[in-house]
């Protein structure tokens, strides 16, 4: 039995009403969907609250999924539409790491950042995104989905995914051009 | 897919992004999504996408089908008796006598 069935199996029994199969599909997609909630709100309290609402409708909606997706692409998609309907309401309040002290946008750095600080500034720079924009990197880089998964979870076409991959792309290379970064190519590498 | 427009090249960029760190999901998170199922119970939904569902209802339908069937009488008469009955509740009286010839 492959992975896909057998989360299609851990579904249908999530359906249900076995707490065991949720738990199961719980554990194997929270922090996932913790990380892509807090890269769209830039708020640990908001991106929680996301996260426990997409695996409520987890456990009361299984029914509704429909096997042809996979089971990340649907929570995905959930959260997505949760994350979009808190960013409505509150229309972009000051987020956590925007509160810190910061390089100014488009000031040159004459010191070599640490990782913790390039971190900081790439958060940012992704916070500085229109919002699809980040959500598309966002799926693309960080969930590791493929264009067309993103694409569905975004309710959009692939082709519409690549513009918004590429302009997004294009917006932090400009916001990041002044970072000195031999820091992290030198932390990734090892 | 190399860029070197503005000098930040694509391996640049990814390798930035690779710099943010994941957050962890808190205890007290886990702790609440873990207790969805007690906090939530409910009935068992149906599940439409087995191929057992699938077959039930199909045997259910044939099963509705061949009842229908023997229990609903045949309308079919060759007599004029059941349309005579039809144009006396449909014109208010019996209009049999009016057209013969």
């Amino acid at each position: 039995m492959t992975d896909i069935q057998d989360e299609i199996e851990l579904m249908r029994r999530t359906a249900n009403g076995d707490p065991a199969a949720f738990r199961t599909l719980a554990d194997a997609h929270l922090t996932k969907i913790m990380n892509f909630a807090y890269r769209l709100l830039h708020n640990r309290t908001d991106a929680e609250d996301v996260a426990q609402e997409t695996f409520l409708r987890l456990w009361k909606d299984a029914a509704r999924f429909e096997p042809r997706a996979r089971v990340t692409t649907w929570l995905h998609r959930i959260a997505h539409n949760l994350c979009v309907d808190r960013m409505r309401g509150r229309r972009e309040q000051p987020s956590e790491t925007l509160d810190e002290e910061r390089v100014a946008p488009g000031e040159p750095v004459d010191r070599i950042l640490d990782r913790h600080e390039v971190a900081g500034e790439v958060d940012r720079a992704l916070a500085e995104l229109p919002e699809r924009q980040r959500a598309a990197i966002t799926l693309v880089h960080y969930q590791e989905l493929g264009n067309i998964e993103a694409a569905e979870v975004l309710d959009i076409g692939v082709e519409a995914l690549e513009s918004l991959l590429a302009r997004g792309r294009r917006s932090l290379r400009e916001k990041l051009a002044n970072l000195k970064w031999q820091e992290v190519q030198r932390e990734a590498r090892g | 897919m190399k860029h070197e427009g503005n000098g930040l090249s694509d391996e640049r960029l990814d390798a930035l992004l690779k710099a943010a760190p994941d957050v962890e999901p808190s205890a007290s998170l886990m702790r609440a999504v873990a207790e969805i199922p007690l906090r939530h119970p409910r009935a068992a939904a149906w599940w439409p996408f087995g191929v057992r569902r699938w077959v039930a209802v199909a045997a259910a339908a044939l099963a509705a089908g061949v009842v229908l069937g023997v229990a609903v009488p045949d309308f079919e008469s060759d007599d004029d008796a059941g349309l005579d009955a039809l144009s006396t509740v449909a014109m208010g009286g019996d209009l049999s006598e009016e057209v013969a010839p």
